[in-house]
């Protein structure tokens, strides 16, 4: 499994190769993230000008994508990993349930270059997640 | 295979009615059977076109993303990406 920020999650709902997936390797992201996307998609700056779907049409995709597409994992499974590497790291709430996602589901991480926290790399390697971030 | 099916009302033309005898007659079924295949036809593309147009929005925004979830999140102390 590779769990992706939600700058991915739009290549992934663009049916665009998600960079460095492997042909059926499910991709997934986490709450904070699918929240972060939502959060942004309601938000006219974003989707004001686009030229085909509606911005409704646009944010019900994104509500509920296909698990074939992206998979939206449970926040409650990594709740107490999440609030104890957020103690050991100083992590906030998104990078926190990011790491503790992927610990408790043997996964890698990729994200946006842009969306690379300043303490992430030190955090994941102290954890021994594998963590990679990609520039567009 | 079985289809579930429910009884309606509609008005057709009668250039409608009639291209859809002519369609029934050429194919050997019922009037209501093409007009049942015309829809799951027309429906159907609907569908994959509507979907289609939801891809490309996402495409569209891809470039835009970051730097407006970078403002929208700024004073967010859980959902900010600090550098």
């Amino acid at each position: 499994m590779i769990i992706v920020d939600d700058r991915l999650c739009i290549e992934a709902l663009a049916r665009r190769p998600v960079p460095t997936s492997m042909p059926d390797e499910t991709v997934a992201t986490t709450w904070g993230f699918h929240f972060r996307l939502l959060r942004a998609l309601a938000d006219a700056r974003l989707t004001g000008s686009l030229s085909r779907a509606t911005s409704a049409d646009v944010r019900a995709a994104a509500v509920e994508p296909p698990p074939a597409t992206l998979v939206v994992l449970d926040p409650r499974r990594s709740t107490a990993m999440a609030a104890t590497v957020a103690a050991a790291h100083g992590l906030n709430l998104l990078a926190a349930e990011l790491l503790a996602a992927a610990k408790v589901h043997d996964a890698r991480v990729v994200v946006a270059a842009g969306n690379l926290g300043r303490h992430w790399s030190t955090a994941f390697a102290a954890e021994h997640v594998d963590l990679q971030a990609v520039s567009f | 295979m079985v289809r579930c099916m429910h009884r309606t009302n509609i008005y057709l033309t009668e250039g409608q009615q009639r291209a859809l005898d002519a369609r029934a007659r050429a194919t050997g079924t019922s009037r209501s059977a093409v007009l049942r295949a015309v829809l799951d036809e027309a429906l159907a593309t609907s569908i994959e076109r509507d979907d289609d147009e939801v891809v490309l929005a996402f495409g569209e925004l891809a470039d835009r993303y970051l730097e407006v979830a970078d403002a929208l999140f700024a004073d967010d102390p859980d959902l900010r990406i600090d550098r």
